[in-house]
Order: C-alpha cells, then sequence, then structure tokens
C-alpha cells in the first residue's frame, strides 16, 4: 500500500510523458477539428438569427409596403369610379339638355312650317274663292266685269268680311 | 485486509535497467496508464476525425464534452481569451476522467490511485501556471501579486509567506485529493467485494452485493467529480496567474 503512496520517480516519468503524449496528439488530431466546428457552427447559428431577423424585418417592411400599396389602389379606384360616375352624370345631364334643346327647336320648326303652310293655303284659298265669285257674280249681274273692277270688288268683299269678323 | 492493500498495489510488470539511478520498471498502473491514453485518444478522435456541421452520434458526445470544458472551465473561469488554454484543460479532464472510470472495471488499475501519477500532473499544473504567471508579468511583479492591493504594509510580508506556502500546497492538495479519492473508492469496493465471497450464506450474500453495486455507480459519479474538480483548481490557478492583481 506504501507504494501507492509514495511517488516514485520512475512512475512520475511516466506520467508525465504520458500527459504530454496524450497533450501531444489531441491538440494535433482531435481538438482543432472540434474547436473549428463548434466555433463553425457558433457562426452559423449566429449568421442564420441574424439572417432570419432581417427577412423578417424586410418581410414586414414589404408587408406594410404591399398594404399601403392596396390603400392607395383602392383610393385610386374608388376616385376613378367617383370621377366616372361625375363624368357620366354630366354626360347624361348634356344629352337631356340637347335632346330636350333639339326637341324645342324642332317643335319650333314645325310650327313655323305649319304656319307657312297653313298661310299658303289661306292665300290659294283666297285666290279661289275670288275666282268663284267673280264667276257667280259675273253670271249673276249678267255683264261681266273687267278684271281690274273684278279684282278691286273682291278685294272689296274681303274687307268687308274682314272687317265684319 | 491484506490481500486488498495487495490487490491495489502496483506490481513490476517487468524488470528494466535503472537510468541514472531511477528505477524505470513498468508497473500494472504504468500499463493501465497508456492504456488509458490510448483510451483517451481514441474516445476524443473517433468523435472528431469527421466533424460534421450537424453532429451525429459519438460526435455529439465529444462535442459536448469539450464544449463544456471548453466554455464552463476555461473561458468562464480563466476568462474568453483563454482559448490557447483549452488543450491543457481538456487533457488534464479527459486523461484523469478516463483513467478512473477504467479503473472501476474489474481487474484493471486506476492510473490515479497511486500517487506518482496524480503527483505528476500536479506538478505540471503547478509549474504551468506559474511559469505563465512569470511570464506574463515578471518575476518580481507576479510575486508582487500574492499581496492584495490595500493590505497595511505591515501585514504584507505575513501574507505574502502564507500566500507562498499556499501556492507551495497546491501541487500537494490537488495530487493527494485525487488519489486518495480513487484510492478509497477502490478500497470500499474491495472490501464489500471480499466480504460478500466469505459469506458462506447464500440469501445474506445479496445485501454486500447490492453494496458493491451501489458503490459502483457512485464510484463513476466520483471519477467524473474528480476530474472535474483537477480541471477546475487547474483553470483557477491558470486564472490567479495570468489575470489581474486582486
Amino acid at each position: 500500500m506504501m507504494e501507492n503512496l509514495i511517488p516514485n520517480w520512475g512512475q512520475m516519468i511516466y506520467a508525465t510523458i504520458a500527459f504530454f503524449i496524450l497533450f501531444a496528439i489531441l491538440s494535433k488530431f482531435a481538438f482543432p477539428p472540434v474547436v473549428k466546428m463548434l466555433e463553425e457552427r457558433q457562426a452559423k447559428i449566429r449568421e442564420s438569427i441574424e439572417k432570419a431577423e432581417s427577412t423578417r424585418m424586410e418581410a414586414e417592411r414589404l408587408l406594410e409596403e404591399y398594404k399601403k400599396q392596396i390603400a392607395d389602389a383602392r383610393a385610386e379606384a374608388h376616385g376613378i369610379v367617383e370621377q366616372g360616375r361625375k363624368v357620366g352624370e354630366t354626360m347624361k345631364d348634356d344629352i337631356v339638355t340637347k335632346a330636350r334643346d333639339e326637341a324645342t327647336a324642332m317643335i319650333a320648326k314645325a310650327r313655323e312650317e305649319i304656319d307657312a303652310e297653313k298661310r299658303k293655303a289661306m292665300d290659294e284659298l283666297t285666290g279661289h274663292v275670288a275666282d268663284l265669285t267673280v264667276s257667280a257674280a259675273g253670271r249673276v249681274v249678267g255683264k261681266s266685269l273687267n278684271e281690274a273692277d273684278h279684282k278691286r270688288l273682291i278685294e272689296e268683299y274681303l274687307q268687308e268680311i274682314g272687317s265684319a269678323k | 485486509m491484506e490481500h486488498i492493500f495487495e490487490e491495489l498495489a502496483p506490481h513490476a510488470v517487468a524488470h528494466w535497467p535503472k537510468v541514472f539511478g531511477i528505477d524505470m520498471s513498468p508497473t500494472t498502473h504504468t500499463v493501465f496508464l497508456f492504456i488509458s491514453l490510448l483510451v483517451s485518444f481514441l474516445l476524443v478522435w473517433l468523435g472528431a476525425r469527421k466533424m460534421q456541421l450537424v453532429p451525429t452520434g459519438w460526435q455529439n458526445v465529444v462535442e459536448s464534452l469539450l464544449d463544456f470544458i471548453r466554455t464552463n472551465i476555461v473561458f468562464d473561469i480563466i476568462g474568453p481569451d483563454a482559448a490557447a488554454w483549452f488543450p491543457f484543460i481538456a487533457t488534464l479532464f479527459i486523461f484523469i476522467l478516463v483513467s478512473n472510470l477504467i479503473g472501476l472495471i474489474p481487474g484493471a488499475k486506476t492510473a490515479t490511485s497511486i500517487t506518482s501519477t496524480t503527483a505528476a500532473w500536479a506538478l505540471i499544473v503547478f509549474l504551468a501556471y506559474n511559469f505563465i504567471g512569470i511570464k506574463k508579468k515578471g518575476l518580481i511583479k507576479y510575486f508582487r501579486s500574492f499581496v492584495p492591493h490595500g493590505v497595511p504594509l505591515w501585514l504584507a510580508p505575513i501574507m505574502f509567506v502564507l500566500e507562498f506556502i499556499s501556492h507551495l500546497l497546491r501541487p500537494f492538495s490537488l495530487a493527494v485529493r485525487l488519489f486518495a479519492n480513487m484510492t478509497a473508492g477502490h478500497l470500499v469496493i474491495g472490501i464489500f467485494t471480499m466480504f460478500a465471497m466469505q459469506i458462506a450464506l447464500i440469501p445474506l450474500k445479496g445485501v454486500p452485493i447490492a453494496a458493491v453495486v451501489i458503490i459502483l455507480m457512485f464510484e463513476l459519479f466520483v471519477s467524473a467529480i474528480q476530474a472535474y474538480i483537477f480541471a477546475v483548481l487547474a483553470a483557477i490557478y491558470v486564472s490567479g496567474a495570468v489575470g489581474e492583481e486582486h
């Protein structure tokens, strides 16, 4: 048991050599790849987190932008519809007004034409009545009056009729 | 009882000539020291030879262990710039852990249950941290750091002597703690095993066997704890030597 308790140089040298051998081979072959991988993974995780964060922010920014665009588009569409309605109403009013004017004009024109026709018919009728009257009077009187007398008589008659009315 | 002591003691496996008066004959413990060395290397190397970003299988175990040593012992105790100390502390931790665990295999010897091994490693720690401390601060400043700032002048020499002695005792305490824990555990396991073998009554045999199983499980825990303590103390000593004066 004392051999356990009291250190001896030979075993200490072996223990020292063993330690440095393990230290050397682990440092050469085992630790560097593990440490490199741990650092790499740490960097990768950090990078992923940062990337995810920036992607999230970008997504939020885009969402805001799209929301704004949709709101703008909606407002614009509303404006266009409103404007269309106004234009439509103005056009309707114009058309109605124009139609009314045209109708009024047509009516006036028709009235004028009717008056003209009426006047023309009246003139023709007056002529016929005069002729008939002359021939009838001639037959009654038995004598023929000359043309100028006829005319004068008729005129007088007509004026009498006109004033009698 | 003698039989157990005999069992735990190192025995020469070969008789080699003395070198400068030092007996270099390898013992059973020397053999298991180098077996522990080989196993330590293989265990770490097998996990580290094909590193993948997404770890699988044994790589997970090796990475977890090394990351624990690197983060929880080296960086937390010595400081974030202490990456250079990682191989040293990790080698200590792994070598001690594997030696302790191999000693629990029936028939195997624990390389750390003789003071020759633990004293050698404690001395390596002692020399390493003092060397680095002196190299970093200079001899005078290093010794001056033994006395904390603000200590009255008349107290300074006493503090220095106390601190000096405490430094000298460090390798001693490191070596004895590990040796004593490993030896005591094996002694208890040996005693209960012997007890089990000597009890003639079959039904009663279960008691010491159950005790051996429980102690063996406890020893697994002690093996890891002792490796951790050795590594942590080494890191604390290094930290004290290279850190700012306190």
